[in-house]
């Protein structure tokens, strides 16, 4: 069964190398990893992840307005990672159509959860 | 009866209508052929008589001429000569009739016509030869030979005229033939009259004789039923019908019986006797001994018209009633066989029983039926008006109760708060006060649980969870609640198991606690010295596990004990003032019982005890351990009842809760569990917190501003988190239960919070703590050191650049620094740096210069001594 793939998008490598710490036991496949918007959208088109950690805060284009470009393509589970936890950046993330909101610091349970409920949507 | 007689009727005129025109008929022809031959006859008769005429005049012209020839007296000669032209006279009529008539008996003239004409001439000239004196001697000789052939031509001449007799033997036969045609007419016809006559007489009386029984069945019938047009009452109205049959049908003995086969009973419900025998109504005789035993088991009517004389005569009903008539037919009420409606005598019917009079009595049978069946109804509906007349007298009472029940605890409650609230008290009537309105406060939440359950289980909206639960377990339980309270009133309080008994069994354990706690609060409550016991023991064939609930109290009267179940009822109307309580637990209980599978029901003896018998289904049995022995219930042991004792519990929950007071009786239960607490005031709070910090499990009340907690909760599970949400809930209706479990919430806790269910449910989500409460778990440790690693040694740099930022006020480097470090902190062990560098880009954000380098001293500290630490306890490299 293939693996379920991820994209890590994040400006700062120690979050980005926590992410993939936290999903190493997780059955999932990391297939890439984006420093800037930009960088995102291209490997978000060339590998077609089904899962990508999306920070908010990132030079050039920012998570939210990936949100927005995305937001017709329903095979992809946006998460947003975000230093941000604050209601509105919540509810517009979601509103955007983000699948999951984890604020940073990270914890180890929110992405255990978060992977959970994409394996509990996706069957 | 009347159309055989009219088919009777009908046949019979038909046969003899039949009988007469056949006659008739034969008759009439016989009549006809007669008729046309005396007609024939008569024209032969008169031919014959012209005939003989004819032969008559020739015969005697012929002897006439013979004495002429013979006498020679001239006297008689002229006499003899006279004659002979008399003669001639008469031959001369009879030919013209002849010659003039009878085409048909042409043939026969025709042939003796000739002769006779040649004899008629001859003798003309004879005659006138005769006249002659002087004849010739040739004449004389002619005369001569003349009148000796003339007998010969006689001869001859009668030959001719021979038909004579036999046509009057026809003649007479004809007329014989007549004769006995109307002898036979008449015979047949007199008999067809008389048999005419039997058969009008036998229909006719079989007519009116039906016509007659049919006048009178429809009498005894419209007397029948004017009876029943009476204005009086059913009762009377049986009397009076049977009395009149009775009359009718001359017996002694009318009555309607009730038949009670099993005990052998015949009760006479309805019983008219004539006045010598005077037989009371209600008498019970035994079934054996009547005739009603055997008229009841059968479908149609029995009817013996001398029982000496039946088949009946060797039954000892006979024996034992001495009556020789009987007529019976079998009662139906509502479709089961009632007993019998009968009339008997002593005497033997003089007449037989006729179909009429069975018919009648089935009649009877029915309409008493009927009339028993209305009656029936009637006392049915009283009874229902009654009862409903009661209820709601009994809700009214109920209402009145409820408003003073409700009432008296709140002005306590209102009362003593207010007082508290004034100030100006002592330390012991705060006390007082305090625990005073505890205690109402309690008091009136049982009320209003009380009423809101009777109110569900009336509107069937009670839900039963069954589950495999230790019945021991919960007797303990019981005990460790209602024990203590009773030790303390000076009693005894004992449970004692019969073995074998279940380890477990399948049912509510809730509910059934419920019970047992009602009845024990009731037990506690009306028994001043003794003891209180539960007895258990287990009924395996049928399925049921059993509690008894004794007390050594004031017990009851029978009566009180029906009443105790009533809803709003209590033994006495003097209990509710004396004793307390709502009246309704034990109907709760009872019904509770029921939905369980089992009763609730009551024993007692007034100023002895009394005895609650509950009983509930165990569910399949096969699979179920039995204890031998009080050992193998683990769960026994005795509580210590002055401490209650909760295994702790391991975790960091939120609390999302408006209420501040909420907030602290919450966080007072979290610690007494073991748990750390957060609070949130509102919804958005709540998500914030949520999603920024590491939480257990929360708590969401239902009812907050900003954002409510069934919106949160599904916020927060569209967010991805899968912790476990306890509602917080005000309304305990199932409605809302299925909304929490819908938004996404695990389960849900009722307002106010019971101490013992909050435990419970957070037990159900959070583990014990077995272990140290300071281990820490880290796992991945090899990686996540590598990580901390590099965090640790790129802190120094970032703490450098941030105060650079500061110097400078780079305002935007700082916010943007602030925000990483502040992202980074906690997941590498550093929660402080975490929480100082947020705090750094809250400040930064406002621009608060003063604040920010404050902070940032702290955060230089924090760092310092976070890798100092950390160099420490590195393993010695190289």
């Amino acid at each position: 069964m293939p693996q379920t793939s991820v994209l890590i998008v994040d400006d700062v490598k120690d979050i980005r190398d926590l992410i993939a710490l936290f999903l190493e036991d997780l059955e999932v496949e990391i297939v890439g990893e984006a420093i800037d918007g930009h960088q995102a959208l291209d490997l978000m088109d060339s590998l077609q992840p089904d899962i990508v950690f999306l920070d908010i805060n990132m030079p050039g284009v920012t998570g939210l307005e990936i949100l927005d470009k995305i937001k017709d393509n329903n095979s992809i589970f946006p998460v947003i990672v975000s230093g941000d936890g604050d209601f509105e950046t919540i509810k517009t993330s979601l509103d955007k159509g983000a699948q999951g909101f984890i604020a940073k610091p990270i914890d180890e349970s929110k992405i255990i959860q978060i992977i959970d409920k994409y394996k509990i949507t996706k069957c | 009866m009347i159309n055989n007689s009219s088919k009777t009727i009908i046949l019979a005129a038909s046969f003899v209508f039949f009988l007469i025109s056949c006659l008739v008929l034969f008759a009439s022809k016989k009549m006809n052929e007669n008729s046309e031959s005396l007609n024939d006859m008569t024209e032969n008769q008169l031919f014959e008589e012209h005939l003989s005429s004819i032969r008559n005049s020739i015969v005697n012209r012929a002897f006439i001429l013979f004495k002429i020839h013979e006498t020679s007296s001239p006297i008689k000669r002229e006499k003899y000569f006279s004659e002979f032209q008399v003669e001639l006279h008469n031959f001369e009529i009879a030919k013209q009739a002849l010659n003039s008539n009878n085409d048909h008996q042409d043939h026969r003239w025709h042939s003796i016509k000739t002769a006779i004409m040649e004899n008629h001439s001859n003798q003309e000239k004879i005659a006138n030869l005769l006249r002659n004196n002087n004849q010739s001697q040739k004449e004389a000789l002619l005369i001569n030979k003349f009148i000796l052939t003339q007998s010969e031509n006689m001869t001859g001449m009668t030959k001719l005229f021979n038909f004579d007799s036999e046509h009057s033997k026809s003649h007479y036969k004809i007329v014989n033939d007549n004769n006995s045609t109307r002898n036979i007419l008449l015979f047949f016809g007199f008999s067809t009259i008389i048999i005419g006559t039997f058969v009008t007489r036998a229909t006719v009386r079989a007519i009116s004789k039906s016509e007659a029984n049919m006048i009178s069945q429809g009498e005894r019938i419209r007397e029948l039923y004017k009876i029943s047009a009476l204005p009086i009452s059913i009762d009377e109205q049986i009397y009076e019908m049977l009395k009149l049959e009775a009359q009718v049908l001359d017996m002694e003995i009318g009555k309607v019986c009730k038949i009670e086969p099993e005990e052998d009973k015949n009760t006479f419900i309805h019983i008219y006797s004539i006045p010598s025998l005077n037989i009371p109504q209600g008498r019970v005789a035994k079934l054996e001994r009547t005739f009603c035993s055997i008229a009841y088991k059968r479908e149609e009517p029995l009817a013996i018209d001398h029982v000496k004389r039946s088949e009946f005569k060797d039954y000892i009903c006979y024996s034992f009633s001495q009556q020789e008539s009987y007529i019976a037919h079998q009662v139906w009420i509502k479709g089961e066989l009632f007993g019998t409606i009968s009339f008997s005598s002593s005497k033997p019917r003089k007449a037989p029983f006729t179909e009429v009079d069975k018919e009648l009595i089935r009649l009877m049978a029915n309409w008493v039926s009927v009339a028993l069946e209305r009656k029936m109804a009637a006392e049915e509906t009283t009874k229902a008006k009654q009862m409903a007349e009661q209820a709601n007298v009994a809700k009214t009472n109920f209402l009145a109760n409820m408003s003073h029940e409700i009432r008296t605890p709140l002005t306590a409650i209102i009362g003593f708060a207010d007082s508290l609230n004034k100030g100006n008290y002592s330390e012991e009537q705060r006390d007082q006060w305090t625990s005073s309105i505890v205690r109402n406060g309690s008091h009136l939440h049982q009320i209003i649980n009380d009423i809101l359950d009777l109110s569900k289980i009336e509107a069937g909206q009670l839900q039963i969870e069954k589950s495999d639960i230790s019945p021991s377990q919960i007797l303990t339980e019981i005990d460790s609640i209602v024990g203590s309270r009773t030790r303390d009133k000076g009693l005894t309080f004992n449970i004692v198991y019969q073995m074998p008994y279940p380890k477990t069994v399948f049912s509510d354990p809730i509910r059934l606690k419920q019970i047992l706690i009602n009845l024990c609060g009731n037990a506690q409550k009306f028994t001043e010295n003794g003891s209180i016991t539960i007895k258990s023991y287990c009924d395996k064939s049928g399925h049921q596990l059993i509690f008894e609930v004794i007390d050594t109290g004031i017990g009851m009267t029978e009566e009180q004990t029906q009443k105790i179940f009533k809803p709003f009822s209590q033994a006495d109307s003097s209990t509710t003032r004396k004793f307390g309580g709502t009246g309704l637990g034990l109907t709760i209980s009872r019904q509770l019982a029921e939905k369980l599978g089992g009763d609730l029901i009551c024993q007692s003896t007034i100023g002895k005890g009394s005895n609650f018998i509950i009983s509930i289904n165990t569910g399949p049995l096969t699979v179920i351990d039995f204890a031998t022995d009080l050992s193998q219930l683990s769960e026994i042991k005795r509580y210590d009842h002055q401490t209650v004792e909760y295994n702790l519990l391991k975790g960091h929950i939120l609390l999302a809760e408006d209420n501040p007071d909420n907030q602290n009786l919450i966080s007072l239960y979290a610690s007494q569990f073991g748990l750390s607490i957060d609070f949130a005031d509102n919804g958005q709070q709540a998500v914030e917190k949520a999603v920024q910090q590491k939480y257990d499990l929360i708590l969401m009340d239902m009812q907050m501003p900003v954002m409510g907690g069934l919106e949160s909760v599904q916020m927060l599970r569209q967010m991805g988190s899968t912790l476990p949400i306890i509602m917080l809930t005000a309304n305990a209706m199932t409605c809302d239960k299925d909304k929490c479990l819908e938004a996404g919430a695990e389960d849900y806790v009722t307002k106010p919070i019971n101490i013992d269910k909050f435990y419970q449910v957070l037990a159900g989500y959070l583990p014990k703590d077995e272990s140290n409460k300071n281990a820490t778990n880290i796992d991945n440790s090899t990686e996540l050191n590598k990580l901390t690693n590099n965090f640790m040694n790129k802190l120094p740099s970032m703490i450098t650049e941030l105060n650079e930022a500061v110097d400078n006020l780079h305002w935007d480097s700082v916010q943007s620094l602030s925000h990483i470090l502040k992202g980074m902190g906690t997941s590498f062990g550093q929660p402080e740096i975490t929480r100082i560098s947020a705090i750094i880009n809250k400040d930064s954000i406002k621009q608060n210069s003063k604040a920010v380098v404050k902070d940032m001293a702290d955060l230089k500290n924090i760092c310092d001594s976070a890798i100092s630490d950390f160099k420490n306890n590195q393993p010695k490299s190289g």
